[in-house]
């Protein structure tokens, strides 16, 4: 090789274009490399810059929102190399990414913008912020914002992990943005518990965005309720009631007879034990009379009343109890990263 | 009392306090009567006149009965002795329709000879059984003398004893009325003496239940009754809150005001 032709190249190299310089630099300085490539309309170098800043190992170092700002002008850099269908999935992504964010006006033309709008309202997703770790006692919520790419009916849920829906908290049209709160409860009122639920926001025929949801729950020990009633009375007379009356007294009455041979064997007893056998017995007839069957028993029925109302109150004591002890019950929720799942279940 | 008797009393008094309340219950129900007597001896008989009364707590009963009278001699030629009778009876309720009692019975009798007292620790059970509904019901009791003591001539020894009768109580008046047959038989060890007492009695009387939830004081509400268990200084802070000092509070104001308002006028 000649002195001259390692010169040129030398030279070639010293000015070379910007891209070429940034191929082995951070993702900071590719991505600077891009942005003059694209304001430099060398489309084709800025789209394989940006290609290459959007994948790893250089995708890592970026934020979300150098990820949003490489899309935009990756979309852009392919809407110029008349390449609609990459600038509208190049869109697509980004919408995904970030639905609230919009290309600035003072660097894209209004044809990129139209397009992303365009793109943007043929696409239905949602981007859910919440607190990575929230905690509340009982009485508290988490509190999920969630923004739209465009208005669109969605339902919000807690899904276990199985991915059945523990409890549904909204379902409706969402605008601008809306706010969705769970007070850490199911469907039936108690807390929910696991290490893998989901907060999941699905939107109709598109695609469905899942918080990963651990949530921790230290709750005191609750009392248990009364069981149910077992010994009340009968209320009205059966068949037995008065023959149980006539026999029990009959019973008593011959106890009475027999009362003196019991306690003291050999003596002669008066007859005024006779006065309490003949009474008892009367009792027994007006008593198998009166509870005939079917007859109401008012007497039980007032008894019932009584172990009805104090069975009440313990109840009631106990759900008093017990709502005062969940009072010092501690929800704590960690939130993962958000996941876009296409309706089929696949992360685009 | 005898060592055994004193331990059959720790027992019951320890098994009346372990016992688990009934649910809801906070009344205690009280009874008063006027009672009538009519005692048989093997050698005298006679009436007597006295009163009882119970007090019921949940599953705990105390049972007092007083009565006294003369007993006139069967062969109209002996002089009739005085006789006077007492019983107290504490009672458990072991189960609504059974119940055991424990207590002191004691006879005196004052004949010319001199005071005769027998005296004697009664332990016995209890069985109620509803006649007609529960206005009318009955029982029957038997219990055994745990320890026997006489005076004349000093002595001890055993005894037994029944009762059999009815109860009405028309439930909706606080009136009530029973007849009882009882016997009793007391034999004095090493004397050869026994005692056999026959005894009809008729009570009258009243009942009356109370509530002790409304026995609580009007200061001692709920609030403070929960501040007084915390203790603290909310207690002094919250005192002057009280509704019957806060409405007195307000009034002075009021008056305050309305004293200011007419001094302003009259300057004005």
């Amino acid at each position: 090789m000649s002195v001259r032709v390692v010169a040129l190249a030398l030279l070639l190299a010293a000015h070379a274009p910007a891209p070429v310089r940034a191929q082995n630099g951070s993702a900071s300085e590719v991505m600077t490399g891009a942005v003059r490539a694209y304001r430099d309309l060398d489309f084709d170098g800025a789209a394989r810059l940006l290609r290459r800043v959007l994948t790893p190992p250089l995708a890592t170092g970026l934020d979300d929102a150098d990820r949003a700002r490489a899309l935009t002008y990756l979309g852009a850099a392919e809407h110029y190399r008349e390449r609609p269908d990459s600038a509208i999935a190049v869109f697509r992504r980004l919408v995904f990414l970030a639905p609230r964010h919009r290309p600035d006006t003072l660097i894209f033309p209004p044809e990129i913008t139209r397009l992303y709008d365009a793109v943007r309202s043929s696409t239905r997703v949602v981007a859910v912020r919440l607190q990575a770790d929230t905690e509340f006692s009982v009485g508290g919520k988490l509190v999920a914002w969630l923004y739209p790419s465009t208005p669109h009916d969605v339902t919000v849920a807690i899904s276990g992990e199985d991915g059945h829906a523990l409890r549904t908290l909204y379902a409706g049209p969402i605008g601008d943005s809306l706010d969705v709160r769970w007070d850490g409860r199911n469907s039936s009122g108690s807390l929910a518990t696991g290490d893998r639920l989901w907060l999941t926001v699905a939107s109709p025929g598109s695609r469905q965005v899942r918080v990963p949801l651990q949530v921790d729950v230290s709750a005191p020990d609750t009392l248990l309720h009364a069981p149910p009633l077992s010994n009340l009375l009968p209320e009205h007379a059966g068949r037995s009631t008065g023959l149980r009356s006539l026999g029990g007294a009959a019973l008593l009455a011959a106890g009475a007879l027999t009362l003196p041979s019991l306690v003291a064997p050999g003596e002669r007893a008066s007859g005024t034990r006779f006065a309490v056998a003949g009474a008892l017995s009367v009792s027994g007839v007006v008593g198998y009379l009166s509870q005939r069957a079917g007859r109401p028993l008012p007497e039980n029925a007032a008894i019932n009343q009584t172990r009805r109302d104090a069975w009440r109150r313990q109840d009631d004591a106990v759900t008093r109890e017990n709502a005062e002890r969940m009072r010092a019950a501690r929800v704590r929720i960690r939130a993962g990263s958000a996941v876009v799942l296409d309706p089929l279940g696949n992360n685009p | 009392m005898s060592t055994r008797g004193m331990w059959l009393a720790a027992v019951w008094g320890v098994s009346g306090l372990a016992a688990p309340p009934l649910a809801g219950q906070t009344t205690i129900t009280g009874t008063a009567a006027g009672l009538v007597l009519n005692v048989r001896t093997r050698s005298d008989a006679g009436t007597a006149l006295g009163f009882g009364g119970t007090v019921r707590f949940r599953r705990l009963e105390l049972q007092v009965r007083y009565a006294e009278g003369t007993l006139q001699p069967s062969d109209r030629q002996s002089v009739g002795r005085d006789l006077v009778e007492g019983a107290v009876a504490l009672r458990f309720a072991a189960t609504p329709w059974l119940s055991m009692q424990l207590g002191p019975h004691a006879r005196h009798y004052d004949s010319p000879l001199g005071p005769e007292r027998w005296v004697t620790w009664e332990l016995g059970g209890r069985a109620e059984v509803a006649i007609a509904g529960t206005q009318v019901r009955g029982h029957a009791m038997l219990w055994r003398g745990m320890g026997l003591e006489v005076n004349v001539p000093p002595g001890s020894g055993s005894a037994r004893g029944g009762e059999v009768g009815l109860t009405i109580d028309p439930g909706a008046r606080p009136f009530w009325f029973a007849l009882a047959y009882g016997i009793d038989q007391a034999q004095v060890r090493d004397a050869a003496r026994r005692e056999t007492v026959e005894t009809l009695t008729f009570s009258a009387g009243l009942w009356r239940r109370l509530d002790l939830r409304a026995l609580r004081s009007p200061v001692l509400r709920p609030p403070l009754l929960a501040q007084l268990r915390h203790g603290g200084a909310d207690l002094v802070r919250d005192l002057p809150l009280l509704p019957e000092r806060r409405d007195h509070r307000l009034r002075l104001l009021g008056m305050e005001l309305e004293r200011a308002r007419l001094r302003d006028g009259l300057i004005e």
